[in-house]
């Protein structure tokens, strides 16, 4: 062998970068920081200790003393609507880690046993999604009594289902890729493939999917709180605040704002980030890799 | 006949800070029939893109293209181009499926580009009228049926038959010149050829000037009048068809026409490869990213005594079974013995579900140090056949014996042994590396129960061999060109030190100068591992050099088989001389 021309380098493809600013990705990332921020900040100082009422100052305008005014029990609603993070971003967080630790395995194993197995466990997962998540955390309220962790089961449990098709459908892409046959060919088993090559491709599908299901969990949460199945008083929530303010609609509408302008933001930074997320890792749109 | 239809004047196309084609000159007269033949990275198909104007949004292109009649064409607008596409510049691409909508029956989208050059279907008389000239063009490319070809959707259309409907589409307004960038690389042998004799049939008689893109210079061979080879996105030489076969100047046209030819260097009896002129400071290519290989061994170079070939033979016309390949008094690595294989397709859930018979009981035997090619067209059986082989795929009935031992009906956990003994190596080294695998994973997952030294000592060790530098263990696949995936696909392969590799049309994606490279690289590794090859391909060509023995495959069942000589000097079966009159010739220019 006197020649190795094939051994020069593969040309590098030329990517250009989409990581400008006012991308999705950025904005989006800065939201999402923003609100947790706000949430860890939250924890060791707010303006005002935000559960502690006074008759005298309901339903005040914002002034520099309550900048976003007080409630119906002369609360400070600023304290409250930070205070009010905690609880949407722990129960996004858990509900998440849950949908995908009941997902990923589930969908894993729907595409790699045969056919026929892996038919009728989609058609459980069917089933299960039928189910409407809201239907499952009043069932589950009716039982075990509402709160926090009913709240994060009921979630994580109706998002399972969701996870569990996309990660299927990943699955199926790669183990139709030659690099899954070569290592059932390497006398591999089910299980190292689902490690070592399932997994880390489909990552980026699954980033995005996490980032997407936290911004439903966060909207889902506001929905219970304010039906009174998530988190009881007196724990700032903006779901709860946002069911408790309904009653001055009309006297101090204002109130009513912050905690919904709060929801509608972290929506929509974890909408951006997913999105900028699905640029970036959404195979199809990797050419040229 | 010399007037000029297109000139291309001082072509620069660059992505980025990148220059991939660096000041490319073209004339193309009317009528001429020219080849723009590069290897993959020349920049072949962003010329051809740039002459349509359909580079990518982040390449640009620089110069002048000056089509007769309407001025430079480069910096015009979408509009502008829109009015020449599909008018007066047509394009033909190399994947028909891609290239066609899957939701709209091809009549109607041969009649679209009809009516788009038209003014539009105003009418209704005008929709009718272009319908039945979508009919006549679809008679013309010789699509059998017409009528009902234009009412059928395009996967209800062979491959052959969806670039025939391709062509039609392009030559719909007897454009004045067609671009086709690999028009043919998709299909198999026998339709490539019968795609070309069509092609050229119909850029005659309308008279277009055609400017055909490939790696292939077989087909070239066939169809242009005047070549252009272009390397590095540099034309190294350009001239009339003959002169530059018979009599090429640059020493990069003579190798790659020895390559291609798969030409053997009479002294080594190796395979002549392709030598690296290019200037080393090379901008395309930064030389940090991988180094240069360390240099090889000094190897024996005769090659080791062939096994006595086995007979010559035909399938019966009867079709009845007869154990090809037999061997006498040794016993056989691979024996293979009635082997069929049916698929169940499923219809939906209304319509019945269908039985494909893809292998129709295929017997052969397979002796140690033998190097066994099976060549066929795309649906004769051959990857069912092989993935059997391989244990990745059960037989319906029949056996098959590796060393004795019977794979078929064995579950994955008892094949364990079969592993280390049988490994493959797939087409396409880009699908069969995980892309999100360093090397020395990829190279080491046969590997089972070694230490992480020993792991890491094989690993590089086997890299060696295949001409990869220790460097290479903790990069990823998409660091490396296609050849040199292919090599770490190799070493892959040979971790486990198998007795037999089955290569399942190795080196059919890689390009000729490449290909050349691994071919000799894996007749370096049969001697060095004393190893048994089956090696899978469509290309005659490459089975006829990597084989000693060949069996010709067609409908599920092996037709002919013999030494590779014989077989090829001396077709029995009809189906075998069919398909080695369809090979695009070097010599038939």
């Amino acid at each position: 062998m006197t020649a190795t021309p094939d051994l020069a380098p593969a040309a590098r493809p030329a990517r250009p970068s989409r990581r400008t600013l006012g991308s999705p990705l950025i904005v989006g990332a800065c939201l999402v920081g923003f609100v947790v921020l706000v949430a860890l900040v939250s924890l060791v100082w707010t303006p005002m200790d935000p559960v502690a009422t006074d008759a005298v100052n309901r339903l005040q305008p914002p002034s520099s003393e309550h900048w976003f005014g007080t409630d119906g029990l002369g609360r400070d609603i600023a304290s409250q609507t930070m205070a009010g993070a905690r609880v949407p971003l722990l129960v996004g967080a858990v509900a998440v880690t849950l949908s995908f630790l009941l997902g990923v395995p589930y969908g894993i194993l729907a595409a790699m046993t045969d056919r026929g197995t892996g038919r009728w466990l989609m058609r459980w997962n069917d089933i299960v999604q039928a189910f409407p998540p809201l239907l499952l955390a009043i069932i589950l309220a009716a039982v075990f009594g509402g709160g926090t962790a009913t709240a994060m089961v009921a979630l994580g449990v109706g998002a399972a289902p969701g996870v569990a098709r996309i990660v299927r459908s990943g699955t199926r892409q790669v183990l139709s890729r030659e690099y899954a046959l070569a290592a059932r060919a390497a006398g591999r088993g089910p299980l190292y493939t689902a490690v070592r090559h399932v997994l880390p491709n489909i990552r980026g599908v699954l980033i995005v999917q996490a980032s997407v299901g936290f911004a439903i969990a966060v909207l889902a949460e506001a929905a219970l709180s304010f039906l009174g199945l998530g988190t009881p008083a007196p724990t700032p929530s903006w779901g709860r605040m946002l069911q408790e303010s309904q009653a001055f609609l009309y006297v101090q509408p204002l109130v009513i704002l912050w905690p919904g302008l709060a929801v509608a933001i972290t929506v929509f930074g974890f909408n951006l980030l997913g999105d900028g997320l699905r640029d970036r890792y959404d195979p199809r749109m990797e050419v040229s890799r | 006949m010399s007037e000029a239809l297109l000139t291309v004047q001082d072509l620069r196309i660059h992505s980025g800070e990148h220059e991939l084609v660096h000041g490319l000159d073209l004339t193309i007269d009317r009528g001429e029939r020219v080849g723009l033949i590069g290897e993959s990275g020349s920049g072949k198909s962003l010329t051809c893109l740039s002459l349509m104007g359909l580079l990518p949004d982040a390449v640009t292109a620089t110069g002048t293209v000056d089509l007769a009649g309407e001025g430079d064409l480069l910096g015009r607008s979408e509009q502008a181009w829109s009015r020449l596409r599909g008018d007066r510049l047509a394009m033909v691409f190399q994947e028909p499926m891609t290239a066609l909508n899957p939701l709209m029956r091809v009549g109607a989208q041969v009649a679209e580009i009809i009516d788009l050059h038209r003014g539009g279907g105003r009418a209704g008389a005008g929709r009718r009228d272009s319908s039945a000239r979508a009919v006549e063009l679809l008679a013309g490319v010789q699509l059998p049926d017409p009528a009902r070809a234009a009412h059928a959707y395009p996967h209800e259309l062979s491959g052959g038959q969806r670039q025939r409907v391709m062509l039609a589409m392009a030559m719909a307004n007897t454009p004045d010149l067609l671009l086709a960038d690999e028009p043919t690389t998709a299909l198999d042998a026998t339709v490539q050829g019968q795609v070309l004799d069509l092609m050229r049939a119909q850029v005659r008689d309308a008279g277009t000037s055609l400017l055909f893109i490939t790696h292939d210079l077989g087909v070239v061979a066939s169809i242009c009048d005047r070549v252009l080879i272009l390397r590095h996105g540099e034309v190294v030489e350009t001239g009339e068809i003959d002169r530059v076969f018979s009599a090429p100047q640059h020493p990069y046209t003579k190798a790659l026409l020895a390559a291609s030819a798969l030409r053997t260097d009479p002294t080594s009896g190796r395979l002549v490869t392709i030598i690296d002129t290019s200037d080393p400071s090379d901008p395309s290519g930064p030389a940090d990213s991988v180094d240069r290989a360390p240099a090889p061994v000094a190897r024996p170079a005769v090659r080791p005594t062939v096994p006595t070939p086995g007979p010559h033979e035909v399938i019966a016309a009867d079709g009845s079974s007869l154990v090809f390949n037999r061997t006498a008094g040794v016993a056989p690595l691979l024996a293979v013995t009635e082997a069929t294989r049916t698929y169940t397709r499923s219809g939906g859930p209304l319509g019945r579900s269908v039985r494909v018979e893809a292998l129709k009981g295929v017997s052969f035997d397979v002796r140690p140090g033998q190097r066994f090619g099976i060549v066929g067209e795309s649906g004769c059986g051959k990857s069912t056949l092989l993935r059997i082989l391989t244990g990745l795929d059960a037989a319906t009935s029949g056996s098959v014996t590796v060393e004795g031992r019977e794979i078929v009906g064995q579950r994955d956990s008892r094949l364990r042994w079969l592993r280390s003994a049988v490994q493959i190596v797939f087409q396409d080294p880009m699908g069969s590396l995980d892309p999100r695998m360093r090397v020395l994973d990829i190279v080491s997952e046969p590997l089972r129960g070694v230490t992480r030294d020993e792991r890491y000592e094989r690993v590089v060790e086997l890299l060696e061999q295949v001409g990869l530098p220790r460097s290479a263990t903790d990069r990823f696949p998409h660091q490396f060109s296609g050849g040199q995936r292919q090599r770490i696909a190799i070493a892959r392969a040979l971790i486990t030190r198998p007795r037999l590799l089955v290569a399942d049309e190795a080196v059919s994606a890689l390009d000729v100068s490449v290909r050349a490279q691994v071919l000799n690289l894996l007749d370096d590794l049969m001697v060095e591992h004393d190893l048994t090859m089956v090696f899978v391909s469509h290309d005659l060509h490459v089975v006829r050099h990597a084989c000693d023995t060949v069996a010709v495959m067609n409908a599920g069942r092996i037709v002919e088989c013999g030494p590779t000589q014989a077989v090829f000097d001396n077709p029995l079966h009809r189906y075998t001389a069919e398909l080695l009159r369809a090979v695009p010739r070097l010599d038939a220019a």
